[in-house]
C-alpha cells in the first residue's frame, strides 16, 4: 500500500500530451482563432514561396528550371492557397478571435460547430496540396477550374480530382462558418450593445458571413457538377456531349465575385479600427460606412459576369453598370477614412502604417478596376498581367497589407505580447518597396499583351526587363514576409507585455486583459455607443465631453462634438 | 520622419510618372476601333489621376498635418462624427463620374461589336476569317477562298490580311477554350467549344506584322499557342492566298 508522505509536486504547466489534446479538442474560439491563423498564415507562406518560384522562372525568356507541366501546378497552387485557404480561412481566425469579443459575448453560438468547421479547412487544404505528392502532380487548371479544362479527359491526374475534394471540403467549412457567425452576431450581444453601436468591423463581418452563405453554395455546386463530369460520366459541361462549357462560368463566378469581397470587407472593417483608434477620433459617417457596405454586398451578386466579358456572350451593358456602381460605396469608404484621420491626432505605431499601405495600394488597385469595368478596355487586357496586377493591388497591397494592420493591432490581445516595431518597419518597407516593384510594371506588361498563366516567353517579346524588374521585387517582398515571420516567433516569446489596451482601443476587446480569460469578460463597460471602451476611458479622465453618447442621468456639456475637451470652441 | 514622408510622397509621384509615360509612349492602335477605345482609355485615365491626386493627396495631408504631436491622453482632438453636407458630396461625385464613364463606354463598345457591312469604303462586304483554336495551335479558315493555314505548337500559323478592309473573325474552338488575342489590334475574344462567336475590325490601317497568342489557360502548351498576322495591301494578300491555294490545296 503506498502512502503519500510528502506533498506531490504539481507542475504548473500541463503536460505535452494534454496541452496537445487540449487543443486537438478545444471549442474555445480563441484557440480555434489561434489554429486558424496558424493554418492561414502557414499557407500564405507556402503558396508565397510557390509566387516566388514562379517569379523566378519568368526572369528571363524561354524555360528555366521549370517544366510547362510544373509551372501550371504552381500557378494553380498558388491561386488554391491564397485564396481559399489564406484569404478566406483568415477572415475566419479574425473572426473568431474578436467577433464575440467586440460584441460582447463568451465564445461564439456554436462552438462544437467552431471546431468542426476548422479540421474540416485543414483537412481539406491538405488534401487539396496532397495533390503534389502523386504520380501526376497538383491540379493544373488554375483556380478557376474552367470546363473543359477540368475535365478527366483534359486533366487526368488524380491531383484534379484531390484539389476538387479538398477545395469542396474548405468551401462547406466556410459555409457553416458563416452561418455560426450570423448567429453570434444577431444572437449573443451583449446587454446594451445594439446594431448600430456594433464597431464597423463587426458590421462588415455581417455582410461577409451573408455574401459566404450565399455564394459559396454556388462554388459546391461547381465542384460537384465538375466532379460528376470527371469521374460519373456527367455531362453537364462538355458541350461534345450537349453540355454548356459557358454554364460553368456563370456558377463560378456568381460564387467568384463575392468572393473577392468576401476577401475584402473584414480587412475594410479592420482597418477602419484601426484608423480611427490611432487617429483618436471616431469613425466618420458611421451610419454611412454601414449602408456602403450593405449597398457593396447587394451589388456584388450582380456583377459576376464582368469577369466573362470576353467570352461574347454576356450582356456587356448591364454588367458594365453594375460593376461601376459598385465603384461608388467603395470610394465612399476612401471618404469616411480620410474624414476620421482629418484634424485628428495621428498616431503612426505599426497597425496605423499597414493601414496607410492599404489605403494607398488599393487606392490604386480599386481605380485600374474601373478600366477592367468597361468592356471596350476590358477586351485587350483580360487575361493579361494587367489583370495580374490589378487583383493583386487589391488583394495584396490591399487585403493582405491590411490583414497585417490588423495583426499587428490584434497580436497583444491574442497572445498577450506585443510584436517589435523594429522588426514591422523592416518588414512593411520591405514589402511596400518589393510590393510596387513586382506589380507596377506587370501593370505596363499587360498593355504590352504579356497573357496570364506562361511559362515562358520569347526575347522577341521585349517583355524581358520589365519581367526580371518584377521578378527582383518579387524577392524583396519575399525578404520583407522573412522579417514578418521571424517578428512573429520572436515576440511570441520575447515580445513586450501587452497589457489589457495597450494602444487606447475603443471597442470591448480592450476592456478585458490580454489574452482574455476563458469566457472573455469578467465585467463590462456600459455599452452606449460603438466605442463604449473610449467613452469609460473618458469618464475615468474626467473628459465628459469627448464621451460618444450619454448613461441617463449624466449631463453633457454642451452640444456633442463641438467642443475640444477643454472647452474650447472648435 | 521628414525623410520617410518625403519617400512616400516620392513613391506616389514614381507611380503616377510611370502612369503617365505609360499612357504617352504607347503606339496608336492601327484599326478605327483601336483608336476609340485607346481615346476612351485616354479619358479614364485623366479622372484616374484626378481621383487619385485628390485622394491620396487628402491621405497625405492627414497624415502629415494631424500628426500626434504629444502623448498626452487629456489631449484629444474634436470628436466630429459626421457632416451630412460632405457625405451627400463623397457619395454624389463618384456617382456623377461612374455614369459619365458608362456613357462613354456604351458607345464605344456598340462600335467594337458592331456586325455587318457599315463601314464606308471599297469593300463593303467584310472578309470572312474562321479561327479554330484547338490544345495547342490555331487554324485559320478562308471560306470564300477555299484556304485552310494550319498552326502547330512549334509552327506558328502565319497568315496575311488586307489592309482597308472590314474583316470578320468568325471563333470557335475545338476541345478547351482558348481565347484569339491580338494586342496591337486590341482584339481579344474567347474560342469556346459550342459557341460561335463573331468579331469584326473595320479595317487595319497599317501595314505590318501583328503577333497574336492564346490568353486562356488551356493546358500544356498553353503558352505555345502562337500566331502571327501580317496586314498588307489587297492585291499582295490576293497574290499570297493564291500561293497557298496552290501549295496547300
Amino acid at each position: 500500500m503506498a502512502v503519500i508522505d510528502r506533498p506531490v509536486a504539481i507542475d504548473e504547466r500541463p503536460a505535452p500530451a494534454a496541452t496537445l489534446l487540449d487543443w486537438l479538442t478545444t471549442t474555445d474560439h480563441k484557440k480555434i482563432g489561434i489554429l486558424y491563423f496558424a493554418t492561414s498564415l502557414f499557407f500564405f507562406f507556402v503558396s508565397g514561396a510557390l509566387a516566388l518560384v514562379m517569379r523566378a522562372e519568368l526572369a528571363t525568356p524561354g524555360l528555366q528550371f521549370l517544366t510547362l507541366d510544373q509551372y501550371n501546378q504552381l500557378v494553380t497552387m498558388h491561386g488554391t492557397g491564397m485564396i481559399f485557404f489564406f484569404a478566406t480561412a483568415i477572415v475566419f481566425a479574425f473572426a473568431n478571435s474578436i467577433v464575440p469579443l467586440h460584441i460582447g459575448a463568451p465564445d461564439v453560438a456554436f462552438p462544437r460547430l467552431n471546431a468542426f468547421t476548422y479540421w474540416l479547412y485543414l483537412f481539406g487544404a491538405l488534401i487539396a496540396f496532397s495533390g503534389f505528392f502523386t504520380a501526376g502532380g497538383a491540379a493544373t487548371f488554375g483556380w478557376t477550374f474552367y470546363a473543359p479544362l477540368s475535365d478527366a479527359q483534359y486533366t487526368p491526374q488524380v491531383g484534379a480530382d484531390l484539389w476538387i475534394v479538398g477545395v469542396a471540403l474548405a468551401g462547406l467549412s466556410t459555409t457553416l462558418s458563416s452561418i455560426n457567425f450570423l448567429a453570434t452576431i444577431f444572437g449573443m450581444r451583449a446587454p446594451g450593445m445594439t446594431m448600430m453601436r456594433l464597431s464597423i468591423f463587426v458590421w462588415n463581418m455581417i455582410v461577409t458571413m451573408i455574401l459566404v452563405m450565399f455564394s459559396f453554395p454556388a462554388l459546391t455546386a461547381a465542384l460537384i457538377l465538375t466532379f460528376i463530369d470527371r469521374n460519373l460520366g456527367g455531362h453537364f459541361f462538355e458541350p461534345a456531349a450537349g453540355g454548356n462549357a459557358v454554364l460553368f462560368q456563370h456558377i463560378f463566378w456568381f460564387f467568384g465575385h463575392p468572393e473577392v469581397y468576401i476577401v475584402v470587407l473584414p480587412f475594410f472593417g479592420m482597418v477602419t479600427e484601426v484608423i480611427a483608434t490611432f487617429s483618436r477620433k471616431p469613425v466618420f459617417g458611421y451610419t454611412g460606412f454601414v449602408l456602403a457596405t450593405i449597398l457593396i454586398g447587394a451589388y456584388s451578386f450582380s456583377v459576376w459576369a464582368h469577369h466573362m466579358f470576353a467570352t461574347g456572350v454576356v450582356n456587356g451593358p448591364f454588367f458594365m453598370a453594375t460593376s461601376f456602381l459598385i465603384a461608388v460605396p467603395t470610394g465612399i469608404k476612401f471618404f469616411n477614412w480620410i474624414g476620421t484621420m482629418w484634424r485628428g491626432k495621428i498616431i503612426l505605431k505599426m497597425p496605423m502604417l499597414w493601414a496607410l499601405g492599404f489605403l494607398s495600394m488599393f487606392l490604386i488597385g480599386g481605380i485600374t478596376g474601373m478600366y477592367l469595368a468597361s468592356p471596350p478596355i476590358d477586351y485587350p487586357v483580360t487575361d493579361t498581367y494587367y489583370v495580374v496586377a490589378h487583383f493583386h493591388y487589391t488583394l495584396l497591397g490591399g487585403s493582405v497589407f491590411a490583414a497585417f494592420a490588423g495583426l499587428y493591432y490584434w497580436f497583444p490581445k491574442i497572445t498577450g505580447r506585443m510584436l517589435s516595431e523594429r522588426l514591422g518597419h523592416w518588414h512593411f518597407w520591405l514589402s511596400f518597396i518589393g510590393f510596387n516593384l513586382t506589380f507596377l510594371p506587370q501593370f505596363q506588361l499587360g498593355f504590352d499583351g504579356m497573357v496570364r498563366r506562361i511559362a515562358n516567353y520569347l526575347p522577341s517579346d521585349h517583355w524581358t526587363t520589365l519581367n526580371l524588374l518584377s521578378s527582383a521585387g518579387s524577392g524583396i517582398l519575399g525578404a520583407g514576409m522573412v522579417f514578418f515571420a521571424v517578428n512573429i516567433l520572436w515576440s511570441l516569446r520575447h515580445g513586450k507585455v501587452a497589457g489589457p489596451d495597450p494602444w487606447g482601443g475603443y471597442t470591448l476587446e480592450w476592456a478585458t486583459s490580454s489574452p482574455p480569460p476563458e469566457h472573455n469578460f469578467h465585467s463590462l463597460p456600459p455599452i452606449r455607443s460603438e466605442r463604449p471602451v473610449w467613452d469609460q476611458r473618458m469618464r475615468e479622465l474626467g473628459l465628459v465631453g469627448a464621451v460618444t453618447a450619454y448613461q441617463e442621468g449624466e449631463e453633457p456639456p454642451g452640444e456633442l462634438g463641438d467642443r475640444n475637451p477643454r472647452g474650447e470652441q472648435t | 520622419m521628414t525623410s520617410r514622408r518625403k519617400r512616400l510622397l516620392g513613391l506616389g509621384a514614381g507611380a503616377v510618372g510611370l502612369a503617365l509615360g505609360a499612357a504617352a509612349c504607347a503606339p496608336v492602335p492601327p484599326t478605327r476601333t483601336g483608336i476609340e477605345t485607346r481615346d476612351l482609355y485616354n479619358g479614364f485615365s485623366y479622372i484616374a489621376l484626378v481621383v487619385m491626386a485628390v485622394v491620396l493627396g487628402l491621405i497625405a495631408w492627414s497624415v502629415i498635418r494631424y500628426r500626434a504631436r504629444d502623448d498626452d491622453p487629456r489631449n484629444i482632438p474634436p470628436q466630429i462624427r459626421e457632416h451630412i453636407p460632405i457625405e451627400i458630396t463623397y457619395f454624389a461625385i463618384p456617382q456623377l463620374i461612374v455614369v459619365g464613364m458608362f456613357v462613354a463606354s456604351v458607345f464605344v463598345l456598340n462600335n467594337v461589336n458592331a456586325l455587318g457591312s457599315a463601314q464606308p469604303g471599297v469593300h463593303d462586304k467584310p472578309l470572312i476569317v474562321n479561327v479554330t483554336g484547338f490544345q495547342w495551335g490555331w487554324d485559320f479558315n478562308f471560306p470564300e477562298a477555299g484556304v485552310t493555314v494550319e498552326g502547330q505548337p512549334h509552327d506558328y500559323a502565319r497568315i496575311e490580311l488586307p489592309t482597308h478592309r472590314p474583316i470578320q473573325f468568325v471563333i470557335r474552338a475545338r476541345d478547351v477554350i482558348h481565347s484569339f488575342y491580338v494586342p496591337d489590334l486590341l482584339l481579344k475574344r474567347d474560342a469556346i467549344p459550342g459557341v460561335t462567336n463573331r468579331l469584326q475590325i473595320p479595317g487595319i490601317d497599317k501595314p505590318g506584322v501583328y503577333r497574336g497568342q492564346c490568353a486562356e489557360l488551356c493546358g500544356l502548351l498553353h503558352s505555345q499557342m502562337i500566331f502571327y498576322i501580317k496586314a498588307v495591301p489587297d492585291n499582295q494578300f490576293r497574290s499570297w492566298l493564291a500561293a497557298q491555294k496552290q501549295g496547300g490545296g
